[in-house]
């Protein structure tokens, strides 16, 4: 659906996209991850013919951008960086008007109407009078923003930070509407920093660090088993004693213990007599592979500002993908789980991800 | 889109409250002079307005020319220089060109709109103010002896009543084109900026450049190619017989400027990166 | 990709730009056809042409920098500026100059019964009885074809008759021809006339200064059609209720000759005086080709005013016999103003003459 190959943007000095090979296949609900200002805005702009590209090809259904855009924006509805609106006009006369301006605005004054009724019933906001757009609150206008994305039935959504404004009802209000969307065919391009928003939609994730895209996987990957096991149990010493070497980790009664089968595993303590409170397969987190992948964002500024972007070899980005590709060996060292991530970064991208979650 | 545009300039309140400061300018120099009867004497002051007290019906033509050199202008470089700064302002710009809408086809739309507001501008001065010259000064020119011929040209031949409202239909249209090279200019601007304001701003700071130069006799060598030049060639309408040499060339440069303008904007928009 | 793109437009509307502005210079490069004329054939040409008539408009811009003196501004002005002029020609006597401004027109109506001014500013009709030898200059003076005749009527067979290139001038070629005053007590360098070869009628005038290179006063005709002017356009019909009034003269010359007695003797510095109208006898041109010259009474007060304002302005004392005397020079024309304490008079004496010429006509006033 978007192919993107060796993608460079740069403004002036700044290269806001280096060398991105972004593949976003028919039918997926695509994730793409990154701190703030790591360049995910930019590639969105520059799929969308909004912003042209300094080096590298863009593909959107097969078709070249920026040469084809037009005919392929007509089956394409987007929500980029907020939504938009004369300010003067009620949300329906900002519908009208932007039906009436493009392409295959056609139909009947009914059968217009209707369209755009649809549109505001799909984004919640079938209710709404005519009090102008300025009067509407955040997250009333991102709603718009979504309606006027689905004006026109699109086969591909982009969106760049949907849920912006609106509150967590209203979060899973949309992420229903986009699994049915996708349920229907509509591929799915989403462009966020939340975690949890990916996590919870999407079937793809693409992660964006400083202009680099160093991560690209399904979702189902990412979350595979780590190939341990973490026990809970009031018995930990026994615990350790009896697996002799199979434990990786204590922290008091939490155990890692080295092993792909829990069922296994439980029987085997359970046999033994130890109480268990907890027994699971542990995971990995998105937010660890994400973490994982990239360094601070661009928005923290730190005495020792991080290498520059633009000096990081095209070799890091390769870099960046084994390194997640060979994940479950060399976690070995750095220790996982949600639950126990202590020297985890506390950046500024988990701490918005927290509140979020809070 | 172009019906779009229309439609968006007709639902914009600052339009109808700009028509309505450029009405009102001459609504109350009218009622000024309709109270103190005091003209000012012929050759100072706005164009014909010594004229307008005798007969109101050449009042559309004074108030033109007391609009002509400042607020017509300014309303006009406004809304010329919000037509794609103001749409990336109001982050519609980029919804726009989502929509799809061509970026060349948005542009022209944008100068067919503004086309229509100084259209509807000048006709609005010229109908709100024959409107009120009339209802103030009367149509009896006081020294006039019978007959139809009841308006002296600036020659002192009589018009009839046919041939004034003939010339000041040409007024009217000569003027509002006469506006459309400010225009383009603020929409030619518009399309480097996100700044409304500064669009506007840069277009009439060359407006008053071209108006000081103008004045100057050391800059003759150029004057035959400024924005302003021929703007007040207008007069020329109400000699007898008219003369029409300026008011071609007057025509034609603003052609000119409009058409370099607009491939200049196309040029800049067509390729420039949309980050607003 | 779309880099190359924008360079690729900009260079398109560049070139657009540059082809736009390349017009004038293309129609100001367009070469002119017809081969030049024997200047004396030409000389004869232009001076027959009265009778052709012709319509058009006329641009004239002087740098004669004469200072702004009481009662003068109308014909300073047409001598230090830029004027526009229409014309409808018919005939020598049946024609009509319309001097245009911004905000107003004035009209110069010639007719058979004499000269009709039309005023906007002031809204009034003047019509004025009889032909006047001496009077101050008005737009109408300025028109190229006017202007060329006269001056060439003025050249002896002393003075030296040279062919210019052939120039475009309001779409035609048009003929040259430079005469270089023989006469030392003029200043006028040369006089340039450009003429129509077939019609003969000069379309652009230039007078240039002794020891000068540029011209100081250039008229031009910007467009014009050879052809009998409709008789509307020659003498409209003015609206009913306009403002009328009959004078003997219309400018000053007429104010200060009712208000002077002063006779002027019959010659002055070997030039003998031109006739007057009886009216105005008292003011008096003394012809000499190009070193002709207008001597004027100034009565008491107003010339008192005159003289003042000429010191203001910079004026430089001329020595004289029995009196005081202030010279004001330009390029060309020169105007001297001398005053007989005694007595208390002043006059006013201009031409485009040498100082030394008037003053030697000064000196033979007072004494």
């Amino acid at each position: 659906m978007i192919v993107t190959r060796a993608l460079t943007k740069r403004f002036g000095r700044i290269t806001a996209v280096h060398e991105v090979d972004l593949n976003v296949r028919e039918g997926d609900r695509y994730g793409l991850l990154g701190p703030n200002g790591s360049g995910k805005t930019t590639l969105v702009r520059m799929i969308l013919g909004l912003v042209y590209a300094t080096s590298g090809e863009i593909e959107v259904m097969g078709q070249p951008i920026p040469r084809r855009t037009n005919e392929v924006l007509r089956e394409v509805g987007a929500l980029v960086e907020g939504p938009g609106a004369y300010a003067h006009l009620s949300g329906r006369a900002n519908l009208t008007f932007l039906d009436a301006s493009g392409p295959g605005g056609g139909g009947s004054r009914k059968a217009r109407r209707l369209r755009v009724e649809e549109a505001l019933t799909r984004a919640g906001l079938s209710g709404v009078d005519d009090r102008p757009v300025k009067t509407y609150s955040l997250g009333m206008r991102q709603r718009l923003g979504l309606a006027a994305a689905l004006l026109h039935q699109p086969r591909l959504l982009v969106l760049d930070e949907p849920t912006n404004g609106l509150d967590p009802q209203g979060i899973r209000e949309i992420r229903d509407l986009l699994e049915e969307l996708n349920a229907n065919g509509t591929t799915i391009f989403l462009c966020s920093h939340l975690l949890s928003e990916v996590e919870q939609l999407c079937t793809r994730v693409g992660v964006m660090d400083r202009g680099h895209l160093v991560l690209e996987e399904e979702m189902s990957q990412v979350r595979s088993p780590t190939g341990r096991v973490v026990v809970h149990t009031p018995d930990a010493d026994r615990a350790v004693a009896l697996l002799d070497g199979g434990v990786e980790h204590r922290d008091g009664a939490r155990l890692l213990v080295r092993t792909a089968d829990a069922a296994e595993l439980n029987a085997r303590l359970v046999r033994e007599g130890l109480r268990i409170d907890e027994i699971h397969v542990q995971r990995r987190s998105l937010e660890d592979v994400v973490l994982e992948a990239t360094g601070p964002g661009s928005d923290r500024l730190d005495a020792e500002p991080a290498e520059p972007a633009e000096l990081d070899g095209p070799g890091v980005h390769v870099d960046g993908v084994r390194k997640v590709e060979t994940r479950p060996s060399a976690s070995t060292g750095t220790g996982t789980g949600t639950s126990l991530s202590p020297g985890s970064e506390p950046d500024a991208w988990q701490g918005t991800s927290r509140e979020f979650l809070e | 889109m172009i019906v779009t545009e229309l439609a968006k300039l007709v639902r914009r309140p600052r339009t109808w409250v700009s028509l309505a400061l450029l009405c009102g300018l001459p609504a109350i120099v009218a009622i000024f002079l309709g109270v103190t009867e005091v003209a000012p004497p012929p050759g100072e002051g706005p164009t014909f307005l010594s004229a307008v007290l005798s007969n109101g019906s050449l009042y559309p033509a004074a108030a033109l020319a007391m609009v002509l050199p400042l607020f017509l202008p300014v309303s006009v470089a406004v809304v010329g220089g919000d037509s794609i700064a103001g749409e990336a302002g109001s982050g519609m710009l980029r919804y726009l060109l989502l929509r799809p809408v061509g970026r060349t086809r948005l542009l022209v739309a944008k100068l067919i709109a503004l086309t229509a507001y100084v259209m509807l501008a000048v006709v609005a001065v010229a109908a709100t103010s024959y409107a009120i010259g009339v209802a103030i000064f009367g149509t009896e020119p006081a020294s006039a002896l019978a007959g139809s011929e009841l308006i002296t040209s600036v020659s002192g031949t009589g018009l009839s009543d046919v041939q004034v409202a003939l010339r000041i239909t040409y007024t009217v249209l000569y003027i509002g084109f006469s506006m459309l090279g400010v225009g383009a200019l603020a929409l030619f601007l518009s399309t480097f900026t996100d700044s409304p304001l500064a669009a506007a701003l840069g277009a009439l700071a060359a407006l008053v450049t071209s108006q000081v130069l103008v004045t100057l006799d050391a800059a003759a060598s150029v004057q035959p190619y400024l924005l302003t030049r021929y703007w007040l060639a207008w007069v020329d309408f109400f000699r007898d017989p008219i003369l029409w040499r300026d008011i071609e060339r007057g025509l034609a440069l603003q052609a000119v400027y409009v058409g370099v303008l607009l491939a200049a904007s196309w040029a800049n928009f067509a390729t420039r990166d949309v980050t607003s | 990709m779309v880099r190359g793109e924008a360079r690729r437009r900009w260079l398109l509307v560049t070139a657009l730009v540059a082809a736009l502005c390349s017009i004038p210079f293309a129609i100001a490069a367009f070469p002119v056809a017809g081969a030049d004329v024997d200047p004396q054939r030409l000389r004869g040409l232009i001076l027959g042409s009265a009778e052709r008539p012709y319509q058009g408009l006329a641009e004239s811009t002087g740098s004669l920098g004469i200072p702004d003196l009481p009662g003068l501004d109308d014909a300073t002005g047409l001598l230090g500026g830029t004027s526009r002029m229409r014309v409808w020609y018919d005939a020598p006597e049946n024609w009509r100059v319309a001097l245009v401004t911004a905000t107003g027109e004035r009209d110069f109506l010639r007719s058979k019964t004499g000269l009709a001014i039309w005023d906007y500013e002031s809204e009034q009709l003047t019509k004025i009885q009889g032909a006047q030898t001496v009077r101050l200059p008005n737009a109408a003076d300025l028109m190229p074809p006017d202007l060329g005749r006269r001056l060439l009527r003025l050249s002896t067979p002393a003075d030296r008759l040279t062919g210019l290139d052939t120039r475009r001038i309001a779409g035609r070629s048009a003929a040259g021809l430079r005469v270089t005053p023989a006469d030392s007590a003029t200043t006028i360098g040369s006089v340039d006339i450009w003429a129509d070869p077939e019609t003969g009628v000069p379309l652009e005038v230039r007078i240039v200064p002794r020891g000068g290179s540029r011209a100081v006063l250039t008229t031009r005709l910007l467009d014009v059609r050879f052809a009998r002017p409709a008789a509307s356009a020659v003498a409209p019909r003015f609206a009913p209720g306009v403002r009328t009034s009959e004078v003997d003269t219309f400018d000053l010359l007429a104010r200060l000759a009712s208000r002077t007695t002063e006779r002027m003797p019959a010659s002055l510095a070997g030039r003998p005086a031109l006739d007057s109208t009886p009216s105005i006898a008292s003011v008096r041109a003394y012809s000499g080709g190009y070193s002709s010259f207008v001597v004027a009474p100034l009565p008491g007060r107003y010339g008192r005013r005159v003289f003042e304002a000429a010191r203001t302005a910079g004026a430089g004392s001329l020595a004289v016999s029995r009196g005081e005397a202030l010279a004001l020079q330009t390029s060309v024309l020169t105007a001297v103003l001398v005053r007989e304490e005694a007595i208390g008079r002043t006059f006013l004496l201009a031409g485009p003459v040498r100082p030394d010429l008037l003053r030697t006509a000064a000196n033979e006033l007072i004494s």
